[in-house]
């Protein structure tokens, strides 16, 4: 232990040390206070002497010096000799010629008497101060007292201070260490006894109790730790008991539980992992008890484990061990063990979860077998992972044929591999009781439970578990075994699982007695379908036939009347008479009417059937177009017209001229009893899209009447008041179906109208959407 | 050979004598640089030391700076010792009693360089109420005077027997250690009668000099003198000189001359000399 390890030492050592350290300082404080007091005021007295002896030294000096009365300056140096402070003294004229001395001269230089603190702050170690004192008579040096002053006795009564206070203060100490030797000893004798006894009890001994006879407090903590080490062993004991019971539990525990160090090393594994790991104890410790888990498991289960170790998270993996060549499947689960913020180890379960495992392959296989489309492949796959589930040697799936007595089979799984399908008669089989009673599950001796069933005793099945196939109306469609030579355990999951495959299967093969119905009704429909496909062919060419004639046909007998008019109303204008020609004229315009409703229609028909072809349309110079068209129609009209710029869209271009050139027109017509007419095409954005308006504050119209507006041969105006057929709203519908989009309309009688109108998506392609 | 060995000690004796002569005479050795030593002005003790070294100083510090050379005031503890000392030459300038001057320069061959402008004469006080009406009614009483050796003394003493008295017999001489005490001792009833210089009565207050009454006065003669040492070079005792004279144009002396009473400092002249001369035996009688 080394003399600085204070904190080792004794309380004792510690108190004396404290003190005597203590003692020393202010002793050093106290001393060193004292000489600088004292020094302090030695100076300012020797100075305050010297201040006043120096006018009387003035007074007395300054007239034998100016008389040059030798003898008096002799008698004045004699009586200023005769202490002891003054050394040496001579006194000067004017001209600083001695007059007299007394006294031996040292060597040094002269001093202003002012200089005297700094001289003995500087050369405090010189025995004399030499200053020399001018006499004056009024203004006038008459002369110098040169005088060297004794002031060895200022250090010698520092040096005396001092030495004084050494002993003093070394007494003072040596009494001090001896009292408080003898207090410490006085009040640290129990403490001793106590740290002697605790220490013993620190080793784990505490069988003995602390003996201290004092009633003070080292009394009180010494009744205390002898009560606390009454506890410590009662809850020593408890603390055995505790772990015995633990011991008992782990040991008995249906689930293993194991212990590792911080390394990762096992360091304990109950009886219940040895019984799942097949190791012994000494096997499993460190890390042997790897070498249980399966081969293809334990790099990634390694990996793992280290990873959490290293990390000091929780250990959560399943995998599988390999007991003597039998799988188990657990899950272990192991959360880190801290001790003061350190990891000190693992401590973990592991769980046996084969049958689980089992039960999840099962249900995984199951829904494999239900991904396939093939309706063999899957009952293949039905069959096997059936077997596999169960770990049965034989499994299949049989259909109950019409009569009722005999079964075929679907697919048979039969130890390694399947077997060819058979049929076989119900009578005297579980199969029979299946079908007809419902699930069989017989663990043992079937073929003995089965005497007439010679296949069963041919195969030698024991376990054999079974279930009905029904559809979904409770018919019987067939059902589902699973056999195999050893008796099979009847574990909770058997039952349901073997009636959600019964149920999978009937469902599949239900499917698929649908499936080859529904075949066949498809061919006969598709034989329908071709007749409706070449009657509706037959229909449109006909319409189209029907619209050559209307367009050649009919127009030209109309041109006729139309023509034939014009040339009457020319060339026999007088002969018919203004009633004559009124009737004529009457005549020509309905035929001219007739045309234009022929042309319209001809137009709608051709907007339906034509071809769209997408591209880049700008609505902006189409409405442009179509203002100056009608400009030069209407010259005479006054219609202030706001296009807005930049309306881009994707469309027809042709089709897309129609519907600016029938809403723009309407628009003219409809304002053409407006003073003020004005029209305003432009566009704004709703939920991302273009919207497209054509507004006039023309006629307007009842909004009650909209749902017609947009129907062919409608009309909200009569005739008289604005003409047209009622074919262009119509056409307009058309045309911004085929392009996807929507058209809509607002208005107030005499208030004017706005018609809106969308085409779908920038970017889509609409080619192929049909017409309404 | 020989002819060298004769130039040799030819030259050695040249400066062998050389060196003689320079020890012989220093002062013609340095005769060419100006004398730079200190100049010590000695003062009669008239007045106390500090009195008189206060009264000075203004005269000290003009001939400073006239002459270029510091001048040290020194004077001696009595009249017998100043005369002394300056008979002795220790004072290169000394201001002394008319008849301390008679008696350097015609016996210890010392220069007068100038004197008071005023004359000195005593004056005999009695106490107002004194029943001493003349000169010869101090027969029997105390006669108080400044030094023994002062000239007012010696003009008191030189009164005393001009009126049939013989001072010491018939006439207690009681010598103050100035003129001031002398007068004092009149005031403190210590003596019946006391000579003192004229200016110092002069200048007494009106109360004091209330209880005073003049018996006599003596004869004016010239007043103190300035001397300068035999040893001065002629030179420097005529710059001494003239400085002196000069003294009383300068601002300091003005001063000076205000608060002294002295008026002016002027040359002395033989008549002057020849005045003070008759004081010389009885001074002479009393060194002895």
């Amino acid at each position: 232990m080394s003399f600085f390890s204070f904190g080792a030492r004794s309380i004792r050592f510690k108190f004396i040390s404290t003190a005597i350290v203590i003692e020393v300082i202010m002793l050093s404080v106290l001393i060193w206070n004292g000489l600088r007091l004292t020094n302090y005021y030695l100076l300012a007295e020797t100075e305050t002497h010297l201040n006043i002896m120096t006018p009387l030294i003035n007074a007395g000096l300054a007239g034998p010096i100016v008389q040059e009365d030798l003898s008096t300056l002799t008698e004045i140096l004699d009586r200023m000799t005769m202490g002891v402070s003054v050394k040496y003294i001579e006194i000067q004229n004017a001209n600083l010629e001695v007059l007299v001395k007394k006294g031996h001269l040292k060597p040094q230089p002269w001093l202003k008497r002012d200089d005297f603190i700094q001289y003995m702050n500087e050369e405090y170690k010189q025995d004399r101060f030499a200053f020399r004192e001018p006499i004056y008579i009024g203004s006038r040096i008459v002369g110098y007292a040169n005088i060297q002053m004794d002031i060895s006795v200022i250090n010698v009564a520092l040096q005396s201070l001092f030495n004084q206070g050494l002993v003093i203060g070394i007494l003072e100490i040596f009494l001090t260490v001896m009292f408080l030797s003898l207090i410490g000893y006085a009040l640290t004798r129990h403490l001793a006894t106590l740290t002697d006894s605790v220490k013993e009890m620190a080793k784990g001994d505490y069988s003995q109790h602390i003996h201290v006879d004092s009633q003070d407090e080292i009394g009180a903590v010494a009744y205390a730790i002898n009560h606390l080490v009454d506890e410590i062993e009662l809850n020593n004991k408890k603390i055995i008991m505790q772990n015995e019971e633990i011991a008992g539990l782990t040991r008995l525990s249906p689930v293993g539980i194991f212990q590792s160090n911080e390394a990762g090393e096992c360091t304990y594994a109950n009886p219940r992992w040895m019984e799942l790991s097949g190791l012994t104890l000494e096997k499993s410790l460190g890390e042997g008890w790897a070498s249980a888990i399966y081969l293809d498991d334990r790099p990634w289960v390694y990996d793992s484990w280290r990873e959490a170790v290293n990390k000091q998270a929780v250990f959560e993996v399943e995998f599988r061990l390999n007991n003597h060549g039998e799988t188990v499947w657990v899950a272990v689960r192991a959360e880190p063990q801290m001790e003061n913020g350190q990891l000190s180890g693992y401590i973990g379960s592991v769980t046996d979860i084969t049958e689980r495992k089992r039960i999840e392959s099962t249900i995984t296989a199951l829904a494999e077998s239900s991904s396939v489309n093939d309706y063999d492949e899957f009952l293949r796959n039905v069959v096997k992972s059936l077997a596999g589930a169960y770990q049965a040697k034989y499994a299949f799936v049989g259909q109950l044929l019409p009569d009722k007595q005999s079964v075929q089979t679907l697919a048979v799984w039969a130890g390694d591999g399947f077997v060819d399908n058979f049929v076989y008669e119900l009578r005297g089989t579980p199969c029979e009781d299946i079908i007809y009673e419902g699930k069989q599950l017989i663990t043992c001796n079937a073929w003995r439970l089965y005497p007439d069933d010679a296949m069963l005793k041919e195969m030698s099945v024991e376990g054999y578990y079974g279930a009905p196939l029904l559809g979904a109306e409770g018919s019987k469609l067939g059902l589902i075994t699973v056999m195999d030579t050893k008796p099979m355990e009847l574990l909770p999951w058997v039952e349901p699982v073997l009636g959600m495959f019964a149920a999978r299967v009937a469902s599949e093969i239900e499917r698929q007695q649908n499936t080859e119905e529904l075949e066949v009704h498809r061919f006969h429909l598709e034989d329908l379908v071709s007749l409706r496909t070449a009657e509706m062919e037959a229909l449109n060419h006909e319409l189209e036939a029907f619209s050559y004639s209307v367009s050649h046909d009919l127009r030209a007998p109309l041109r006729s009347i139309s023509g034939f008019s014009q040339a009457l109303l020319e060339d026999y204008a007088e002969k018919l008479g203004d009633e004559g020609k009124d009737y004529l004229e009457r005549v020509r315009n309905g035929a001219i009417k007739m045309s234009t409703l022929i042309d319209d229609l001809l137009d709608l028909s051709r907007v339906s059937r034509r071809e769209i072809n997408m591209q880049e349309v700008d609505l902006t110079a189409i409405a442009h177009d179509v203002i100056a068209e009608m400009q030069v129609q209407n010259p005479e009209r006054i219609v202030a017209v706001s296009i807005e710029d930049n309306m881009q869209t994707r469309g027809d271009e042709h089709l897309l001229i129609i519907v600016m050139t029938n809403l723009i027109g309407n628009a003219w017509k409809y304002t053409s009893k407006r003073v003020n007419a004005s029209i305003k095409i432009g566009q704004h954005m709703e939920d991302g899209v273009s919207v497209f308006y054509i507004k006039d504050n023309g006629a307007g119209f009842d909004m009650q009447h909209a749902k017609k507006l947009f129907g062919a041969f409608q009309r909200l105006h009569h005739v008289s008041e604005f003409e047209g057929t009622g074919i262009g709203l119509a056409t307009v519908k058309r045309v911004i179906n085929r392009h996807g989009g929507r058209v809509w309309a607002q208005a107030m009688p005499e208030k004017g109208a706005v018609f809106y109108f969308t085409i779908a998506s920038y970017d889509k392609d609409i080619s192929g959407i049909s017409d309404i | 050979m020989s002819s060298f060995k004769w130039l040799r000690n030819a030259l050695t004796a040249g400066l062998m004598s050389v060196l003689m002569l320079a020890l012989i005479f220093p002062g013609a050795w340095a005769s060419d640089k100006p004398d730079q030593r200190p100049l010590r002005l000695g003062l009669l003790p008239y007045l106390s030391t500090e009195k008189l070294v206060k009264t000075y100083a203004p005269l000290a510090n003009y001939l400073e700076r006239q002459l270029k050379r510091k001048v040290i005031i020194t004077t001696a503890p009595g009249f017998k010792e100043y005369l002394k000392r300056a008979n002795q030459g220790r004072y290169d300038v000394f201001f002394t009693a008319p008849h301390f001057a008679a008696y350097a320069e015609t016996r210890y061959n010392h220069s007068r360089l100038a004197r008071l402008a005023r004359s000195l004469d005593g004056t005999i006080v009695v106490p107002a109420d004194s029943t001493i009406k003349k000169i010869s009614d101090l027969r029997g009483r105390v006669l108080s005077t400044p030094d023994r050796l002062a000239v007012i003394t010696i003009q008191a003493e030189q009164l005393l027997a001009q009126n049939g008295l013989v001072p010491g017999r018939d006439v207690t001489i009681r010598y103050a250690s100035s003129h001031n005490n002398a007068m004092k001792t009149v005031l403190d009833g210590l003596s019946d009668a006391a000579i003192s210089l004229s200016a110092l009565y002069d200048k007494m207050s009106p109360k004091l000099k209330s209880r005073l009454r003049v018996l006599a006065k003596t004869p004016p003669i010239p007043h103190a003198m300035f001397m300068a040492s035999g040893k001065i070079d002629k030179q420097t005792c005529e710059a001494i000189r003239q400085s002196l004279l000069a003294f009383g144009e300068s601002p300091q002396g003005k001063l000076f001359f205000k608060n002294t009473g002295f008026v002016n400092f002027i040359k002395i002249s033989d008549e002057n000399m020849n005045t003070v001369m008759r004081f010389v035996p009885a001074l002479e009688g009393r060194l002895k």
